[in-house]
C-alpha cells in the first residue's frame, strides 16, 4: 500500500514537472515565433557579435576596500538584435581582473535597438549572475569568493564601418552586483568592434 | 565609360571618408567616456584605516574603519587563522605589518597587510616566543623592536624587527613571575606589572637590550599601567580596591609613588591607557563593565574625573586601546564578545559611537595609521 502511494506521489510530482515544462515551452514559442516571422521584414542583421575591451568601475569599498577599484578586461556579447520591431535579446559576458580580485558577469535580457543613417543606438537590461574572487597571492588561507546576482541597464552607440562590420563606440552600464552580502553599484564601460551574421 | 569609372572612384573615397569619420568619432566618443570615468575614479571619499581584533581559537578579525565617523566594516576573507589562542595583536609604525602573540603556541605570528584591499597574509613559519605563553606585547615608536612579556615562563623578551618584519631575539629578563601587561616610555623604560608581587618591574630596553633597573612596590595590588603626561607619571590600576595610583618616573627609570594622586574608579580595574596626547586616561573596569574618565594635569599628573566619571561599555571589557587618529577609543569586552568604540571629545569625555562583534572572544586590537 505504502509502495503503491510512493509511486504516486512519484508520478505526480513527474506530472506536475511536464506540465511545468510544457507551460514554458508554449509561452517561449508564443513569444517567439511571431518575432521570428517578423525577422524576415527587419533591416538589422540576425545575430550581432561584440567583443571588445571593457573596464569595470567596481564599489569595492562594500568589500573592506580602501577605495573603489578601477578594473580592465574584456566584453563579449552576442545579440539577436531585431526579432521584432527593433526589439532584440542580448547574451553578455564580462570578466575583469586586477592583482587584488576577479569579477566575472554573465547575463541575458532584452535589447531594443534603432536604426538611423548608419548609426545604430541601442538600449538594453540585462539580468544573470556575478562572481567575484578576492585575490590573496602568498596566503595559506583560501581566497574568498562569491557567485551573487547582477543586473545591470545601459547602452551604447554603434557606427557601421562595412556591410557587416562595425565599432562600438562606447556601451555604458549601470551594474548592480551582489557581492560577499552587500550590494554594488558599479559602471561599466565597453567598446570594440561588432560582426554582423545574416541579412541586414 | 570614363565617367563612370570616375564616378565610381568617387563613391568609393566618399565612403573611405565616411568610414574614416565614424571611427574618429567613435573614438572620441570612448575616450572621452573613459576620460569621465578616470575622473571619477581620482576622487576619494572620506579616508579610511585599518583594525584588527585578536582573540578567539585563533582568529584576527580586520576592519575597515572611517576616519571620521568611527563606523567599522569588516573586511571580506576576514577572519584570518594566526597560531593558537592569540593574545595580544601590534601594527608595525609602518603599517605594512602585523605581528600576533599566540599564547597556546608561544608563537608570534607575522602578517603583512595589503593597505588597500585590508587582507591579511601570513608569513611563515611562524617566530618562538622565546618563553612560554606569550601574553602582552609591544613596539617602539620607530618599529625598530618588539618587547614580549611571556606568562608561563614569567620573562620579557626583546626581538629586532626587520625590514620585512621578520623577528630575531636579541635578549630577555626574568620578572619573577607572570607579567600583566607592557608599557614602553618615549625615554626606553619598559614597565612590567607583576600581580602575584603587587610590583612593577621596571627595566632599560634600549636598542634592545632589556637589563633591570628594579622591581616597585604597589599598595593593594597592580592589575594594568599606563604613561601619561609626557613619560613622566606612570598610572597602574589596583583592582583590589577600585583605585588607580601614580608614579613619578625618574630620570634612570625608577618609580615614586604619589600617593595623592590616586583616584577611586569602577569595580575591578584591570586596564588603563591614555589618549595620543596623554592628556585624557582612561581605566578599564572589569567589574562594572564601564570606561572610567579622568584629566591629567600636564604638570604634576594630577588625575581629575570628569563630571560624568564613567562610560559604561560591555561586559568584562579587558583592553583600551587609542585610535591612531585620536578621535576614538576601542574596549574589548570578553564578556560580551564585542568591542566597544568611543567617540573622544574635544574636552577628552568619552560617548558611546558604535559596537564591534567579531564572533569571537576579543583579546587584543590594534590600528593603522
Amino acid at each position: 500500500m505504502m509502495a503503491i502511494l510512493r509511486m504516486f506521489i512519484v508520478q505526480r510530482r513527474a506530472a506536475v514537472r511536464l506540465l511545468a515544462a510544457s507551460l514554458l515551452c508554449s509561452f517561449l514559442c508564443s513569444f517567439f515565433c511571431p518575432m521570428a516571422s517578423a525577422q524576415t521584414k527587419s533591416k538589422l542583421p540576425a545575430v550581432e557579435v561584440f567583443g571588445g575591451y571593457s573596464h569595470l568601475r567596481f564599489e569595492s569599498k562594500t568589500l573592506g576596500f580602501s577605495d573603489q577599484s578601477n578594473l580592465n578586461g574584456a566584453n563579449l556579447a552576442v545579440s539577436l538584435p531585431d526579432l521584432y520591431e527593433g526589439l532584440g535579446v542580448a547574451v553578455d559576458v564580462s570578466g575583469y581582473y586586477t592583482r587584488e580580485m576577479e569579477e566575472f558577469n554573465f547575463m541575458i535580457g532584452p535589447q531594443y535597438s534603432y536604426q538611423w543613417k548608419g548609426i545604430q543606438l541601442y538600449g538594453h537590461g540585462l539580468f544573470g549572475k556575478a562572481r567575484n574572487r578576492l585575490r590573496q597571492p602568498g596566503s595559506t588561507q583560501l581566497e574568498p569568493s562569491h557567485l551573487g546576482r547582477a543586473i545591470a541597464f545601459g547602452g551604447g552607440v554603434d557606427f557601421a564601418l562595412a556591410e557587416r562590420l562595425s565599432v562600438r563606440a562606447i556601451q555604458a552600464d549601470y551594474l548592480i552586483t551582489s557581492e560577499f552580502g552587500s550590494t554594488q553599484h558599479n559602471i561599466r564601460l565597453s567598446t570594440g568592434l561588432i560582426y554582423r551574421f545574416g541579412k541586414r | 565609360m570614363r565617367l563612370r569609372t570616375t564616378n565610381n572612384r568617387g563613391k568609393i573615397q566618399l565612403r573611405y571618408a565616411a568610414a574614416e569619420l565614424r571611427i574618429m568619432v567613435a573614438a572620441a566618443v570612448a575616450l572621452t567616456a573613459l576620460g569621465i570615468l578616470s575622473g571619477c575614479s581620482s576622487s576619494s571619499s572620506n579616508a579610511t584605516h585599518l583594525a584588527f581584533v585578536a582573540g578567539g581559537v585563533n582568529a584576527v578579525s580586520a576592519y575597515r574603519v572611517n576616519n571620521k565617523s568611527g563606523s567599522a566594516s569588516v573586511i571580506v576573507g576576514s577572519p584570518y587563522v594566526a597560531g593558537n589562542s592569540p593574545s595580544s595583536v601590534v601594527v608595525h609604525p609602518s603599517g605594512q605589518f602585523l605581528h600576533v602573540a599566540n599564547q597556546a603556541d608561544s608563537t608570534i605570528s607575522l602578517f603583512t597587510i595589503n593597505s588597500t584591499t585590508g587582507a591579511l597574509t601570513e608569513v611563515l613559519p611562524r617566530a618562538s616566543a622565546g618563553g612560554f605563553s606569550p601574553g602582552f606585547m609591544t613596539m617602539d615608536s620607530g618599529g625598530s623592536f618588539l618587547f614580549v612579556a611571556n606568562q608561563s615562563s614569567n620573562d620579557v623578551w626583546a626581538f629586532q624587527i626587520g625590514s620585512a618584519g621578520a623577528l630575531t631575539q636579541v635578549s630577555s629578563v626574568s620578572v619573577g613571575s607572570s607579567p600583566a601587561g607592557l608599557a614602553l616610555t618615549s625615554s626606553g623604560f619598559l614597565y612590567v606589572p607583576v600581580p602575584n608581587f603587587s610590583a612593577i618591574a621596571v627595566l632599560s630596553a634600549n636598542s634592545g637590550v632589556l637589563q633591570v633597573v628594579g622591581s616597585f612596590p604597589v599598595n593593594n595590588g597592580v592589575g594594568g599601567v599606563a604613561v601619561g603626561s609626557g613619560a613622566k607619571v606612570l598610572y597602574a590600576t589596583n583592582p583590589a580596591t577600585n583605585t588607580v595610583s601614580a608614579f613619578t618616573i625618574q630620570a634612570g627609570g625608577s618609580l615614586t609613588a604619589l600617593p595623592g594622586l590616586t583616584m577611586g574608579t569602577g569595580t575591578t580595574p584591570v586596564i588603563v591607557a591614555t589618549d595620543l596626547t596623554g592628556s585624557f586616561l582612561y581605566v578599564a573596569n572589569s567589574g562594572s563593565g564601564s570606561i572610567s574618565q579622568f584629566k591629567i594635569d600636564s604638570t604634576t599628573g594630577a588625575l581629575t574625573a570628569f563630571t560624568t566619571a564613567s562610560v559604561s561599555v560591555g561586559t568584562n571589557p579587558v583592553f583600551v586601546v587609542a585610535d591612531q587618529g585620536g578621535k576614538f577609543i576601542f574596549v574589548g569586552n570578553t564578556g560580551s564578545r564585542s568591542v566597544t568604540e568611543l567617540s573622544i571629545n574635544s574636552d577628552g569625555s568619552l560617548t558611546s559611537s558604535n559596537t564591534i562583534s567579531p564572533g569571537f572572544v576579543p583579546r587584543s586590537l590594534a590600528v593603522t595609521k
